[in-house]
């Protein structure tokens, strides 16, 4: 398991919201606010991480099963893409790791 | 029973309800006892409360603040007070002539950290045509002073202090104390509102010159009277700057409501959905102006085209 907040490249490695745990969110043009019931806290997020967010609870996803759903959302030139993003979602999700918003899970 | 206001009593029945069994006032939509042996607390009191609703002091009272010597023999040498409202609090003793302040400090803390009827923002917030202004800031950022302008210039003054959010329809209740003046803004006030009720200048408190103002117009006469939340404005003061408005970004304005609030964090999901329900309904801009007559410009300008 990754240590909390710090960035991973293991393609297998999957991740969920907290069991039992209903994100609130609200966006506004590009950022948005997401409510953690357990921690109490209230998150401020681009709108990149809410939407990494919601893939994430939708459905448990490794980075690279987010980043193949992102492309596919964003209808962008994967060759070019891929290469880029899945640094930028291994970080965004190491972020919501260490905020607590997502944990790894088998 | 409620009577109809302090005014009903004089000022020796005032001393001695404080001094013994308390002195019950309607202050927003909570009965206060305040007690108190302090003659420096009777004077300030029945002037800055006056036109209160006052109870019979065997009445529930939601909250308790006494007010009392730290050393009940030593009460003629130098005597320090410090206020007690049942629970910890972080009062630090003061001279027994800055009893208004203990006491308003208080009757603040117990708003603060015992309601849970309300999401409470530390914010001014003043009405016209049914229509709020909330003027969210903490201390000495000049929301007590643009608040009190407002109300001197004709807005109502619900509060300066604490704007009490209802969590379902999202109207902000008065709450309308005293409003707490310092150093340069007393005399500004004084001058604005030369009609209002003015207590004597306290000198070298924690705070430095502190002055309080009773509530000014109709406050206490609409005290049952709430308004909707119209724009949200964040005071910023800076001398010899132009005139400024930036419009905030919704998600900012998220935060910066739930950091002016006192009790977010203790409502959990509803909080949530309450904060971000005012957002979707009220704008906030940050006002920066030179002085207290571009801002009421400014407000006025936003508030035409609301």
């Amino acid at each position: 398991m990754p240590e909390p907040g710090s960035p991973t490249d293991n393609d297998s490695q999957r991740w969920r919201v907290p069991g039992g745990v209903v994100l609130r969110r609200r966006i506004w043009d590009d950022e948005g606010v997401v409510y953690h019931p357990l921690s109490g806290e209230t998150h401020l997020l681009n709108v990149t991480a809410i939407v990494v967010l919601d893939l994430i609870e939708a459905d448990p996803r490794s980075v690279s099963g987010l980043v193949d759903a992102l492309i596919e959302s964003d209808d962008v030139e994967e060759a070019d893409a891929r290469e880029a993003m899945t640094d930028q979602v291994a970080e965004l999700v190491s972020h919501l790791d260490a905020l607590g918003l997502v944990e790894p899970c088998s | 029973m409620l009577l109809d206001t302090l005014a009903a009593l004089d000022r020796p029945q005032i001393a001695r309800r404080l001094a013994g069994p308390g002195l019950v006032l309607r202050l927003g939509p909570y009965l206060s006892r305040i007690r108190s042996p302090l003659r420096e607390l009777v004077a300030s009191t029945a002037l800055l409360y006056r036109n209160y609703a006052v109870a019979d002091s065997d009445r529930f009272a939601d909250f308790e603040v006494r007010v009392a010597p730290t050393d009940p023999i030593r009460t003629w040498l130098k005597p320090r007070i410090i206020a007690d409202i049942g629970t910890p609090a972080p009062f630090q003793p003061l001279p027994a002539a800055h009893a208004p302040l203990m006491l308003e400090m208080a009757l603040n803390w117990s708003m603060a950290t015992r309601s849970l009827d309300y999401l409470i923002l530390h914010a001014g917030v003043v009405e016209r045509d049914g229509r709020a202004v909330v003027i969210p800031g903490g201390s000495g950022q000049g929301k007590s002073t643009l608040t009190a302008s407002l109300a001197a210039a004709g807005w109502r003054y619900l509060t300066d202090e604490f704007g009490i959010v209802d969590l379902d329809g999202l109207d902000v209740h008065p709450y309308p104390r005293p409003v707490s003046l310092k150093n340069e803004s007393i005399p500004i006030i004084q001058a604005a509102a030369p009609g209002e009720v003015f207590s004597a200048v306290l000198e070298d408190t924690p705070k430095g010159q502190v002055a309080f103002m009773a509530p000014p117009g109709d406050a206490l006469a609409l005290a049952d009277t709430p308004a909707a939340p119209a724009m949200i404005v964040i005071p910023d003061f800076t001398p010899d700057a132009e005139p400024d408005v930036i419009v905030v970004p919704r998600a900012r304005a998220f935060f910066l409501l739930t950091a002016s609030s006192v009790n977010y964090d203790r409502f959990g999901d509803r909080g949530f959905e309450a904060v971000a329900a005012l957002v979707d309904r009220v704008p906030m801009y940050q006002l920066r102006y030179p002085d207290l007559a571009a801002a009421h410009a400014m407000i006025a300008d936003l508030f035409a085209d609301l």
